[in-house]
């Protein structure tokens, strides 16, 4: 009798999704890998809506075996290592509580995974579908350019591929720790990926699609929260690596040229000219990035400040 | 379907002093009242965590635990199982457990507020106690029916007391050291339905642990309110009894050859207690109720017997 072995762990990190994670668990539920190679190892990262609950109505009609963590909010860095402690594939996939995948994302992704025993990492292709709005649609195509690069050359070295939709090999977190727990919100996936190439692991795209939230539509507000906590939370991270502090890249006029860049290579794709829009979001987004950025700089400023005058303060209580 | 596992403010390597076994199949009326009676305890949180096995339920019971548990703080794993019976139920509660004792609660039961403090405090004096209980709460009962099952069970608690020597004190409520648990190689997983106790307490005695019944601390039950429901339960205690006859041959049939015996102690000890002139009815509602249990008896007695042929 041939025992089977757990192939993939596929863990989900998700916090107040329920109007998402119905339609992203029945995506995995689909798949046309066998399911009794696959678990589900699903982390509730404190959410306060209905989310558990339909999760768990959601996985009552599979079949698959899973794990349901509900933590009081602890960070994306905390609720990924509950993951990694918990998996028991050989290896791990990433899927985010917005997320829908392919019917044979997994089988590829495994597949590849097998025959190249050097990747470390590997990610699916962000689908370029069109969304329900036009902002949806342009921040799901510059999303999916940002990544349309060759991943193995030495020019994407400081590229993250994110970890929503990635498939990790578990022996990394084996070699090099797990994810950093201070990395509350953003920033714990190009961490990881850079002590990953650092130990060796090569980083790749495989083609195969999966969408993103865009799909559900998106408002300016969306956006401006969205990339306003990237920056906020993106703050620890260009303190931990700031060898690799790249401020420029994020300055809005860097990213309008970028954006053209992106542009022209979106438009010889899909014939779609409103991607010359492109541009003028990428401003958008890094406006309310920097502003994320800048306000918990002040706020350290604002605390150290706020301990120099307690100092003082006791100093002359003691002196005086 | 395959199995589910929900973990609630997990804490990895964590040692915990108790654990709260609670197994549940269709108990969705009273599991509401089960699960707030834990969180009322006056026992310090760090110290315990629950297990809950779902062994199949059917009806509204998972949705109810899980959004009970997912407001509280204590470190707490849910099971979802398909059903594979109590004695398999209670091995998952074992195998999971972090703490040095469980105390298992079953689904219709409620529990006074210092309860897992006392048993504890107990079993910390006494070291070579395996198995402790506390006593049952008395009428809660409006029928009949349920009204001679609790004289029943306060009869019982009465006259086997403190060091229950030759009587079954059952798993519901019970604590249990985890240390004497696993010596005698946990729960057996053919007693599905009922038996799983008496098995387990049986082995417990032969390896020189004592059971005990602590007075002091106090669970409620909810007793079955129709004289069917009683019916059904004692043909599903006569299920179990079947495989354990054949475990340990003769040795608890002896048990049932002096029910009116019993019947009449119990009445008479249930009268003296609360002058109620139900107590007299026991001994007929007991004989009414062996004979169930014998009704469950034959019933796998005799499929066993067909499919061999």
């Amino acid at each position: 009798m041939i025992i089977m072995k757990l192939k993939v762990s596929i863990g989900i990190c998700a916090r107040n999704c329920e109007s998402f994670i119905k339609e992203t668990i029945n995506s995995i539920a689909a798949q046309d890998y066998p399911h009794n190679l696959m678990e589900l190892i699903f982390v509730d990262d404190g959410s306060e809506d209905k989310t558990l609950e339909i999760v768990q109505n959601c996985l009552s009609q599979i079949d698959i075996s899973s794990k349901v963590f509900h933590t009081p909010w602890k960070g994306l860095g905390h609720a990924r290592n509950i993951v990694v402690t918990h998996a028991k594939g050989k290896y791990i996939l990433w899927i985010d509580g917005d997320m829908i995948i392919s019917k044979n994302y997994v089988s590829r992704l495994i597949d590849f995974m097998e025959k190249n025993p050097r990747i470390g990492i590997a990610k699916g292709k962000q689908a370029l579908k069109i969304g329900s709005s036009l902002l949806a649609t342009l921040e799901a195509y510059s999303r999916a350019a940002g990544r349309m690069l060759d991943y193995l050359s030495p020019k994407a070295r400081y590229k993250s591929l994110g970890t929503g939709g990635a498939i990790y090999r578990k022996e990394i977190f084996e070699k090099i720790g797990k994810f950093d727990e201070n990395l509350k919100g953003y920033g714990e996936d190009s961490d990881i990926e850079i002590r990953a190439k650092n130990a060796g692991f090569l980083l790749t795209t495989v083609n195969v699609n999966f969408s993103d939230f865009e799909r559900h539509g998106l408002t300016w507000k969306n956006l401006w929260e969205k990339y306003w906590l990237r920056g906020y939370y993106g703050y620890y991270f260009f303190h931990k690596h700031k060898s690799l502090l790249k401020h420029y890249r994020m300055i809005p006029p860097a990213a309008f040229l970028a954006g053209i860049y992106a542009s022209f290579k979106l438009y010889r794709l899909t014939g779609l000219k409103a991607v010359f829009l492109i541009p003028f979001l990428n401003i958008f987004k890094t406006t309310a990035w920097y502003i994320g950025f800048l306000t918990r700089e002040l706020k350290k400023v604002s605390v150290s400040k706020q301990s120099r005058i307690r100092d003082i303060h006791l100093c002359k209580k003691l002196f005086i | 379907m395959s199995d589910k596992v929900y973990f609630f403010n997990r804490k990895e390597d964590a040692a915990f002093l108790v654990t709260i076994g609670l197994c549940v199949r269709n108990e969705q009326a009273m599991i509401d009242k089960t699960i707030r009676s834990i969180f009322d305890q006056d026992f310090p949180r760090e110290l315990m965590e629950l297990i809950v096995v779902d062994d199949g339920s059917e009806d509204a019971t998972l949705p109810t635990v899980l959004s009970l548990v997912s407001n509280s703080d204590i470190c707490t794993a849910v099971f979802s199982t398909k059903w594979r019976g109590i004695g398999s139920a209670r091995n998952k509660v074992l195998d999971n457990a972090k703490g040095k004792y469980i105390v298992w609660i079953d689904g219709g039961m409620t529990i006074s507020k210092d309860y897992i403090r006392k048993l504890v405090k107990f079993m910390e004096r006494n070291k070579n106690v395996g198995i402790a209980k506390g006593k049952c709460k008395t009428f809660d009962g409006k029928t009949i029916v349920s009204i001679l099952e609790s004289l029943q069970f306060l009869a019982v608690d009465f006259r086997y007391d403190k060091n229950v020597k030759n009587f079954v004190i059952g798993t519901g409520g019970a604590i249990y050291r985890v240390e004497a648990l696993k010596e005698i190689g946990g729960f057996d997983k053919n007693l599905a339905k009922s038996g799983e106790d008496l098995d387990v307490e049986y082995k417990m005695r032969d390896k020189g642990w004592l059971i005990y019944r602590v007075s002091s601390a106090v669970f409620g039950k909810k007793h079955p309110e129709k004289l069917t429901s009683a019916w059904h339960d004692n043909i599903k205690y006569g299920y179990g009894g079947h495989y354990l006859i054949n475990k340990y041959s003769g040795e608890i049939l002896a048990r049932f050859k002096n029910v009116l015996v019993h019947g009449l102690l119990n009445a008479k000890m249930a009268y003296q207690l609360t002058y109620r002139k139900e107590a007299f009815l026991l001994p007929f509602y007991y004989s009414f109720m062996k004979i169930a249990w014998l009704i469950g008896y034959l019933k796998v007695r005799l499929a066993k017997s067909s499919s061999f042929r």
